[in-house]
């Protein structure tokens, strides 16, 4: 087994920052960062498919339709203050989406969830296992279709994305 | 939007909230859900008719 001293660590790191920054000029870095752009180190977006929506009423409504190409994986999630549950379920664009479960394909239509109510907490109520055979693929466009099977008299409904770049 | 929208969304921005360990906070128009919310507090209190709004309606009144 070969002994490497830490001093031997030391010049190796130096070189390659050297090489980075320019610093070393005979090997010339082939790592550029254009003028504007800075690594922070952030890779996660907020998709933002519905912002807050007091519901008055107990009509089917949809998100707006959103591309998530540039997302690798997506945790989706709701928020719902409303003081009654909002039914909700994913579409592919504006489509109807179906997986199959083994022995049967199942629309989303007829495999809805149910939001609980916290208006105190603002709880975000994770999604994606619901449908892991749809939220958690590479997807293009997608929509949400949501409903209070019972008017609400108070709160809203959010729900949202947090996507991990490509 | 009705027309005492300024009024609501401006006493929503003057409330605060406690999370799960007693502290509190007060309501910024970052957070829409309260916002929405406490507007829709407002309307009920006061007794003012809407119809379905979301956070995007009261943007215009938010500055």
């Amino acid at each position: 087994m070969a002994n490497i001293t830490l001093g031997t660590f030391r010049d190796y790191w130096k070189n390659v920052s050297d090489w980075v920054k320019g610093i070393d000029v005979a090997s010339k870095p082939k790592v550029s960062i254009p003028d504007g752009v800075a690594l922070t180190g952030r890779n996660v977006e907020e998709l933002i498919f519905v912002n807050a929506v007091a519901l008055t009423d107990n009509a089917i409504k949809f998100t707006d339709v959103i591309d998530v190409s540039k997302y690798k994986s997506i945790t989706f999630f709701a928020i719902n203050t409303h003081n009654q549950a909002i039914v909700i379920y994913p579409q592919l664009n504006t489509q109807r989406a179906a997986y199959w479960n083994g022995s049967a394909f199942v629309s989303t239509t007829s495999d809805t969830l149910s939001i609980p109510s916290d208006a105190t907490y603002q709880s975000r109520h994770v999604i994606n296992n619901k449908w892991p055979q749809l939220l958690d693929k590479p997807l293009k466009q997608v929509r949400f279709v949501y409903q209070a099977p019972v008017a609400p008299t108070s709160g809203s409904l959010t729900i949202v994305g947090w996507g991990v770049i490509n | 939007m009705p027309i005492e929208t300024q009024d609501a969304v401006n006493w929503a921005l003057s409330q605060t909230y406690e999370d799960e360990f007693g502290y509190v906070y007060p309501v910024t128009k970052e957070d829409s859900s309260r916002v929405v919310d406490l507007v829709r507090e407002y309307f009920n209190t006061n007794n003012i008719e809407y119809t379905t709004f979301s956070y995007s309606d009261l943007e215009p009144y938010l500055n």
